[in-house]
């Protein structure tokens, strides 16, 4: 079920009202129950997956705070292999085919892949990780068995972050539902802004931006420099607006009911440098890879061929949980290099904030452009793809060496500088990422009118209807 | 009981919706507004199918408040088939008061007929012209066409195997429904964002494609000619069943919206729209009996004692190829001729005063 969907209004209409009646555990029972309707609405044939992730997780949890050494270890791994190789199964077996052909071809085998029509569960990347955080923290003495089998299974089925995160850890998570929550208004006021905030980003900002930016896209040697360069700063806006706007409407609605979910982007474009980067993008997913397998690995603590490799395997399974593709992979490693030149050679980069006023915007320009750059490999179909793109926007392809500009690529450069605009105003005026309170200010009958215009607003200026873009992931 | 959170859930979740429900409401279906958005909204050839479809929807709206009208309805081959121009020059001619309206809808199939009968029975429409496709009764649904019209009518012919298909999505159908808002939502944003409401000049016409451009040369009439279309393939389906089931979807729609015609006291006259002759040797359309279409039809006309004129009065017009764009549409010269063929019908079986 979509957020931006007319079953989705409905689907709230009846959970709302019901949750305000309820407490305790049969608030918990109905959110448990709502959550997998959302969750198998589209396609029900997948619900058991994420039954068997919750059982076997929560199961496995149990018996890893029971047992020592081998045995601990063995139910870490019951859990990690099963949410794996349903992630496999499904997300990269198609890949992983693709993969053994190639080489075989290579090898000049006689091989050719069979087609697996294997569809992609939604959200199938979040609540695996997500499941595998609880046996993971338990194994790691960072958490105890949860009592409740059916609060844990409502960490898991949650249904604002179920299938587009932010990924929870469930030490942070399953505390909130054991606790009481009473429906605060200011939660629900609060909760309304970010809402409001999500559903304005992705129909308004990123739906608008999808159509010029998958024309070009679709056909990036028939296109200038100029409209190459606008068509990837576009998807730059349309990627942050789909995927921040998502998680406002989840953090928003979470709130409403009580929980807090956490922050998963700070203004990622005013990074300096890709280390900040990724403390400010997907904090939910980086900091997830960065506990559970970059610590784990040995970081940088093991002299560097080690760190080299430890970077490699991080950023490469970062790319590869986006996308069974090589683009993903790339783009993965792409941000890798970047973070280890960062810190091999520009470790003292930290230093120069003091001794100009210019290197703050010159450090936020650049890493704003190489994220551009990298943007362009995560968003094309394949490397060949990427890298015509790639030399279009560097002016070494004829057709990129026109100065034409279509008008749809201008209306969606007037959005995406308009969006910019407001979006440095925010940074400036350092309205957080967590809660403006700006509707908290505001009398009773203004804070009604205000969200009843942007309502109004949001809905005219909505672009067609698109799924969110990390439904796929 | 949470009081004050269901107060809080009322008071910031369900009040704006309502505010903006009301309001959207009061302003949208307002008569003056209709016939202003009607009257301003963007040339259909700027338009996304979704956006042209609303268009041609609120289009049928205002022409039933303008009213003293007969609607020429039926799919995308009427709305550029026919010069409505034309015909209101010809009528005012013979000084008939009463004008036609080309309400062509994109994709429109007979099932849609009944959902759409608050606006074309209501009082604005004093006949209707349905001037159908062969694919008009069609078994299958289209779901941008299930939002803009009446579900409840629906629901009254269409049994429960439909509601379960892919292509019905129950709540998008249910929400355009309740409010006005969203079901002219594309063509609204269109119009607000295009700047149509400022301009000076209102289109002449309504087709979806520019006037001009090429029309076809003579085809060829062997299905050889032609690629083959898997019997899966949706345009391929939609001609399949208007000729294998005689109780699909479209005629039982059809028939339903005959009998609340003759409820409401409206004149109908159906009639086939002209379709080439090529086209029967075309994939999609290929082993269709038009024949057996036409007489299904015939005979649901003749159980209502609704007026219908058969195809062999324009098989002068089926039969040139160079009147057409493609296999469904007319292009400029097939369409005056047809809507001077169209003009005298109207002329002939309308007793208006």
């Amino acid at each position: 079920m979509l957020f931006n969907s007319s079953a989705f209004i409905w689907f709230l209409a009846v959970i709302l009202p019901i949750a305000c009646v309820l407490k305790g555990r049969k608030l918990n029972i109905w959110l448990l129950l709502c959550s997998y309707y959302f969750y198998g609405y589209a396609e029900p044939r997948f619900l058991p997956l994420l039954l068997i992730s919750t059982g076997v997780d929560y199961y496995a949890g149990s018996k890893i705070y029971a047992s020592t050494g081998t045995t601990k270890r063995f139910w870490l791994c019951v859990s990690v292999v099963t949410n794996l190789s349903i992630l496999i199964w499904f997300k990269y077996s198609g890949l992983l085919l693709d993969a053994v052909t190639s080489i075989a071809k290579l090898l000049e085998m006689d091989a050719s892949s069979p087609t697996l029509n294997i569809v992609l569960p939604i959200g199938i990347s979040f609540f695996t990780f997500q499941s595998m955080s609880y046996s993971i923290d338990i194994y790691l003495d960072k958490l105890r068995p949860h009592k409740s089998t059916l609060e844990f299974a409502h960490f898991v089925a949650f249904f604002p972050q179920l299938v587009a995160g932010p990924i929870v850890r469930a030490r942070e998570f399953l505390p909130q539902i054991s606790a009481a929550r009473p429906l605060l208004i200011k939660n629900v006021i609060d909760g309304t802004e970010l809402i409001l905030l999500g559903f304005f980003k992705k129909v308004v900002i990123a739906d608008n931006l999808a159509p010029a930016v998958d024309r070009v896209f679709a056909n990036a040697s028939g296109h200038s420099m100029i409209e190459l360069w606008i068509a990837a700063f576009a998807f730059s806006i349309q990627i942050y607006c789909d995927f921040s706007g998502y998680t406002d409407i989840a953090r928003g609605f979470a709130k409403t009911l009580g929980y807090e979910l956490p922050i998963n982007f700070k203004w990622p474009y005013f990074s300096v440098g890709f280390r900040d980067f990724w403390r400010r993008w997907h904090i939910s997913l980086s900091s997830f890879i960065r506990d559970y397998l970059y610590i784990p690995l040995g970081g940088n603590r093991f002299g560097l061929a080690r760190y080299c490799s430890n970077m490699a395997i991080t950023w490469f399974i970062c790319g590869l949980w986006h996308g069974a593709n090589y683009t993903f992979i790339a783009w993965g490693l792409y941000n890798g290099l970047l973070i280890f030149i960062e810190v091999m050679w520009l470790r003292n980069i930290d230093a120069l904030k003091t001794k100009t006023y210019l290197y703050l915007p010159i450090a936020m320009a650049t890493t704003f452009v190489l994220t551009i750059f990298g943007w362009v490999m995560f968003r094309a179909s394949s490397i060949t793809e990427a890298m015509e793109y790639w030399s279009g926007m560097l002016g070494l392809s004829p057709a990129s060496r026109n100065l034409e500009v279509h008008a749809n690529l201008m209306d969606a450069l007037f959005i995406s500088v308009i969006f910019m605009f407001f979006h440095v105003a925010t940074y400036r005026f350092k309205l957080d990422g967590s809660y403006s309170r700006l509707l908290a200010n505001m009398s009773p009958s203004i804070r009604i009118a205000v969200i009843s215009i942007t309502i109004s607003i949001t809905v005219l200026l909505s672009g067609a209807d698109r799924a969110f873009i990390y439904f796929q992931f | 009981m949470n009081i004050a959170a269901l107060r809080n859930y009322l008071l910031y979740f369900l009040l704006p919706l309502l505010i903006v429900w009301l309001l959207s409401e009061i302003l949208i279906n307002y008569p003056t507004n209709i016939l202003y958005l009607d009257k301003y909204s963007p040339k259909r050839t700027e338009l996304s199918l979704h956006a042209r479809s609303e268009a041609q929807v609120l289009h049928a709206h205002a022409e039933s408040i303008r009213g003293d009208r007969i609607a020429l309805i039926g799919s995308s081959s009427v709305t550029n088939g026919i010069d409505e121009e034309l015909i209101n020059a010809k009528l005012k001619d013979s000084k008939i008061n009463t004008l036609v309206s080309n309400i062509g809808i994109t994709g429109l199939m007979a099932t849609e007929l009944p959902m759409l009968s608050n606006i074309l029975l209501s009082n604005g429409y004093q006949g209707i012209v349905y001037l159908y496709n062969s694919f008009s009764f069609s078994d299958e649904l289209q779901r941008y066409v299930l939002t803009r019209g009446d579900l409840s009518k629906f629901a009254k012919f269409a049994g429960p195997q439909y509601w379960l298909r892919d292509e019905f999505d129950v709540f998008a159908s249910l929400t355009s429904e309740l409010s006005s808002f969203l079901r002219y939502k594309n063509i609204l944003r269109h119009t607000i964002i295009s700047g149509s409401l400022l301009r000076k000049e209102i289109p002449t016409n309504l087709y979806d494609y520019p006037i001009g451009g090429s029309a076809l040369l003579p085809q060829p009439r062997s299905e050889s000619d032609w690629p083959e279309v898997d019997e899966d393939n949706w345009g391929r389906k939609i001609y399949l069943s208007a000729d294998r089931m005689p109780n699909s979807l479209g005629y039982r729609g059809f028939e339903y919206f005959l009998m609340q015609a003759q409820q409401a006291g409206v004149d109908v006259v159906v009639m086939p729209i002209p379709e080439p002759e090529f086209a029967l040797f075309t994939g999609n359309k290929h082993g269709i009996d038009m024949d057996k279409i036409d007489a299904r039809v015939k005979s649901l006309c003749d159980e209502f004692d609704v007026a219908y004129f058969p195809r062999s009065e324009i098989k002068h017009i089926e039969r040139e190829d160079t009147l057409f764009r493609d296999p469904v549409h007319l292009h400029d010269a097939g369409r005056e001729i047809y809507s001077n063929f169209l003009a005298a019908k109207l002329l002939q079986y309308f007793v208006i005063p």
